[in-house]
């Protein structure tokens, strides 16, 4: 059965982007802010979140944060997807339980061998 | 005798393994290669014609630049048609913000707008002229001024993806500020039909 990725982001071009870099061989469902993120790992309960940060409604990090205090999801691993300038957001996601950090512009390489990784330990 | 032949043979196999190995790497790398360009172009392009609206459009153009090339610093310049300059219509970060309009064949940029070739420099990563097809010249220009901190030139793929960019890039911009300036569209099917016939 194919892993299902929950990728979030504001921006149809990221959102798109990380379906075609991945490929087929998982499924994706997607959300456009923090708020909506949460709502959906509540339901469809994902095998791993792509995540960026800035967003509007509710930021990355707010998301995170319920993600992992949440009894039903704090278990699914969380990638945040950042700008690398972004060395303060990067520290409190760790705090908060952020399993990896992928940067922007996004690399095929990278972004596949890191979905991989966390998917199958 | 016949032992030392068979360990020659069997060191040649290994190495011809090798280098078949080898190659085989490479051409996964080449493959690899040619699926990231091929994908960045295919959301790039997607994007820039998502819509014909000018906001969207310029929306369009940013995203592009800043998820797909890596760079959060840029103008997007348009020709004025009262004056001849190109004048900023668009901006985001720093150095981008205190960018000036500029005359045709003036500087870099305007050596850009002037030839219609993409011109990489030091003093602004590149700029990337907009060539119409509806009328000759270029009617606009991005120009990158900074990458993101953490990536130190363009690679050959952005370089590549540029190139694309710049002629789809121009044709959305193109469609959406003729559309934005149009009195009125179209809209019944013999309004359409007159449409195409002054059109031939």
């Amino acid at each position: 059965m194919r892993k299902r990725i929950l990728l979030v982001d504001d921006t149809l071009t990221v959102l798109t982007l990380e379906q075609v870099l991945l490929g087929p061989e998982y499924e994706f469902i997607t959300a456009k802010n923090g708020s909506d993120a949460f709502k959906t790992a509540l339901e469809r309960k994902p095998d791993l979140i792509l995540m960026d940060i800035n967003m509007p409604v509710m930021d990355g990090i707010e998301s995170l944060r319920r993600l992992k205090s949440d009894e039903a999801t704090k278990l699914i691993p969380v990638v945040m997807v950042t700008m690398r300038s972004e060395v303060e957001n990067q520290a409190r996601c760790r705090e908060l339980g952020c399993d990896e950090f992928l940067t922007k512009p996004l690399e095929r390489d990278r972004l596949q061998a890191t979905v991989k990784r966390i998917l199958t330990r | 005798m016949r032992t030392e032949a068979a360990k020659t043979r069997l060191d040649d196999l290994l190495s011809e393994a090798r280098r078949s190995a080898d190659e085989l790497i490479e051409e996964l790398h080449q493959v690899g290669d040619q699926h990231d360009l091929i994908s960045h172009l295919f959301v790039g392009v997607a994007q820039l014609h998502a819509s014909l609206k000018l906001s969207d459009i310029v929306a369009a153009l940013a995203e592009t630049l800043i998820n797909l090339v890596g760079s959060e610093d840029f103008a997007l310049f348009v020709r004025d048609a009262a004056t001849g300059r190109f004048e900023k219509l668009w901006s985001t970060g720093a150095n981008a913000a205190h960018l000036g309009g500029f005359a045709d064949g003036q500087g870099t940029f305007g050596r850009a707008v002037a030839t219609g070739a993409i011109v990489y420099d030091s003093g602004s990563v590149a700029t990337i002229p907009l060539a119409g097809s509806l009328s000759p010249g270029c009617f606009g220009a991005v120009v990158m001024c900074r990458l993101v901190g953490h990536k130190p030139s363009l690679t050959e793929r952005d370089h590549q993806f540029l190139l694309t960019f710049a002629d789809h890039g121009a044709r959305a911009l193109e469609a959406a500020i003729r559309l934005a300036q149009a009195p009125s569209t179209p809209t019944s099917i013999a309004d359409l039909r007159r449409a195409l016939e002054e059109a031939r």
